[in-house]
């Protein structure tokens, strides 16, 4: 049936959307991009060993901003238990990277 | 009363009175000073993730869906709760939290988790154990004569007297 096959083709192009989504460069740059954002500095500074709370001015207001707009960017749950795991920027691309599996 | 039972009591109240103080000034001081903590309440029973309807939180209030109306109005008015039409029956109305609510939401939630590791922190693994179950009992036992004595009235009270303000 017509109307079948171009589901499937959808599906395959919303699957394929879903992973670029979740590789880690994304993930990365978007977070990054968060970050210069809110803090006004420069993204090209930041690194994936940054540490997050000893390195960055950021409070915790600032901390929830950053959660709850990558929680609605991919659409995943972020609960405290996991923010308080959390040293570097790499740790938050992992995170992103396993919820996104 | 005994002395032992007298010092319980007392730090009992005080704890209660304390908590809804600090609560109260950390957010007349905060970002959210245009919250109270009814409103906070209700920002909790909403929840950070999928939209409810007005007679679930209603029900997780334990108030009735006209007095959460009012509440929502002015949640609706402050931009912290959103109203949605259900995409399948257009006459459901599901309430969500928009991200400055999520964001209230989520400070709040913070100080309860501070609150409880500073308090949890310097307690041994069988200490921990022993106060978690006490404040369940007593948790238990003032939610039963809650029940008992005013059937929600107490917070209908709350939000009218914060709603009147």
């Amino acid at each position: 049936m017509a109307g079948s096959k171009k589901t499937d083709r959808d599906n395959k192009v919303s699957d394929e959307v879903a992973e670029v989504s979740f590789r880690k460069e994304y993930i990365f740059d978007t977070i990054t991009g968060m970050l210069a954002d809110l803090l006004e500095i420069k993204k090209e500074d930041l690194r994936s060993d940054t540490m997050i709370f000893e390195e960055l001015p950021l409070d915790s207001l600032q901390l929830y901003e950053m959660v709850v707009d990558l929680e609605a960017k991919f659409k995943i749950r972020i609960p405290d238990e996991a923010i308080e795991k959390i040293t570097t920027i790499g740790d938050v691309v992992d995170m992103i990277h396993e919820a996104g599996k | 009363m005994e002395p032992l039972e007298q010092d319980f009591a007392e730090n009992l109240l005080h704890i209660f009175d304390n908590v809804l103080l600090t609560e109260e000034m950390a957010l007349s001081k905060g970002y959210f000073s245009d919250l109270s903590i009814a409103e906070l309440h209700t920002l909790n029973a909403i929840g950070p993730y999928e939209a409810r309807t007005m007679t679930e939180t209603a029900n997780i209030l334990g108030i009735t869906v006209g007095t959460l109306t009012v509440s929502v109005d002015r949640l609706v008015k402050k931009e912290y709760v959103e109203r949605q039409r259900d995409t399948k029956d257009r006459r459901i109305v599901r309430i969500s939290l928009t991200r400055q609510g999520k964001l209230a939401y989520r400070m709040h939630s913070k100080f309860h988790r501070v609150l409880v590791k500073r308090i949890m922190d310097p307690l041994s693994e069988e200490e921990r154990k022993i106060l978690a179950r006490t404040i369940a009992e007593i948790d238990a036992f003032v939610e039963e004569q809650y029940k008992k004595y005013s059937n929600g009235e107490q917070y209908k009270k709350i939000v009218r007297d914060d709603t009147e303000v």
